[in-house]
């Protein structure tokens, strides 16, 4: 990285947070599940090499040597190129278990993205304009998600035979969901001519840019949770 | 004799008939006077040789209390009244989307204000896991205003009511 380029992204507005920070259980080796074919006292399976190493140093590996383990999904691997974010976005867009045909969408998306942004890079003029460029099409994905994600959500409670539609904090998981949704949706949406790939890789570089489709979406839904505030304020019992 | 209502016999006059009915015995008599609705015996206007205030037939025929109950307070307290839905955070919603109407909904300008927010909600729900596990676990913390109902059954099966 230059010198001169002090911010990663110069068109992203908002910052980028870490998947794997997210406060959530899904990080967690040991955690209470609702309904597993496994005991409580069966551990997940750690698989990225980093977390391993964490464990090592920190002790807790000795802890984990006798304890039984989960089978790991084939999914999760410790590639270079595995990322958990697109794992879910793929297990999103499969339908009737093609996780083939998912895997090949995503990356043919990913592909665009990066022809796309090579193309504008090789067309720039300054030395400034191509560093500023982001041709990682795994970085533009996670800015897309995260501007994607909507900050609170409306939920729909009846009372009095009306149903009302209530602004309500959202979790964090269920926001990363919402944009990757909204993403596929973007994707699917009309233009018979232009496939999904296209269509998503197109969606992907507007919402990193926070314009777009999935973008507008979010902020029609804080309007209207902003008009709806003065349900906020009811106990609802 | 005097009558209800819209022409009905009131329920004493058709209990004495029928008794006077069945005490001249001819069939024929009885066929056309008799009550075809059955008399509940129990009635407080029966029991009490009352008539009802109003003139009117009573939609629900007067009973003597029976007890089907223990009267008796119950050992448990249900908890189905417990979940209220109250909204949490609601002032840092408030002060979040006064942002986000002066910046026209531009999540960058305030991204302090969405993240007290979220903080907020965060805080609520790690609360609500730890109060959930002391509820499981019966631990109680003393001087508490408020106790989950398995915490209140806890402390009414220590002193249950005698048999």
């Amino acid at each position: 990285m230059a010198t001169g380029v002090r911010v990663l992204f110069n068109d992203f507005r908002v910052p980028l947070r870490s998947w794997l920070t997210v406060n959530s259980a899904w990080g967690q080796v040991t955690g209470r599940a609702r309904y597993s074919q496994y005991p409580p006292a069966y551990i997940k399976p750690v698989y990225l090499p980093a977390k391993l190493e964490e464990l090592e140093r920190s002790g807790d590996a000795k802890q984990l040597e006798y304890t039984p383990v989960r089978a790991a999904y084939n999914t999760h691997t410790s590639s270079v190129f595995h990322d958990p974010l697109v794992r879910k976005f793929t297990n999103h867009i499969m339908k009737t278990g093609n996780k083939c045909l998912a895997r090949e969408l995503v990356e043919k998306a990913f592909q665009e993205v990066k022809r796309v942004q090579l193309q504008k890079r090789n067309t720039a003029e300054t030395e400034e304009e191509k560093e500023a460029i982001v041709c990682d099409p795994l970085k533009i994905f996670k800015q897309a998600v995260e501007n994607g994600r909507p900050v609170l959500q409306l939920v729909p409670i009846k009372r009095g035979g009306v149903k009302y539609q209530v602004p309500v904090p959202i979790t964090d998981h269920r926001s990363y969901f919402i944009s990757m949704r909204w993403l596929k949706e973007a994707g699917r949406e009309k233009e018979r001519t232009i496939h999904f790939p296209e269509k998503l890789a197109r969606e992907l570089l507007a919402a990193a840019r926070n314009e777009g489709r999935v973008v507008k979406k979010k902020q029609d839904l804080h309007r209207q949770c902003e008009a709806n505030r003065a349900y906020a304020h009811y106990r609802w019992s | 004799m005097t009558q209800g209502g819209r022409g009905r016999i009131s329920i004493t006059q058709q209990h004495s008939i029928t008794q006077q009915q069945a005490r001249r015995s001819t069939p024929h008599q009885l066929s056309t006077t008799m009550r075809l609705t059955p008399l509940n015996l129990r009635s407080m206007y029966l029991v009490n040789n009352q008539r009802p205030k109003n003139g009117r037939r009573a939609t629900r025929v007067p009973f003597p209390f029976n007890g089907c109950l223990p009267l008796q307070l119950r050992d448990s307290v249900s908890g189905k009244s417990e979940k209220l839905q109250s909204n949490p955070c609601v002032q840092e919603m408030f002060v979040m989307f006064s942002c986000f109407k002066k910046n026209d909904f531009d999540q960058a300008l305030c991204s302090k204000e969405i993240q007290t927010f979220e903080a907020c909600h965060l805080n609520h729900l790690t609360n609500e896991k730890r109060k959930k596990e002391q509820e499981r676990r019966g631990v109680m913390v003393p001087g508490e205003k408020r106790l989950a109902h398995k915490q209140l059954n806890h402390l009414l099966g220590r002193y249950k009511q005698p048999v």
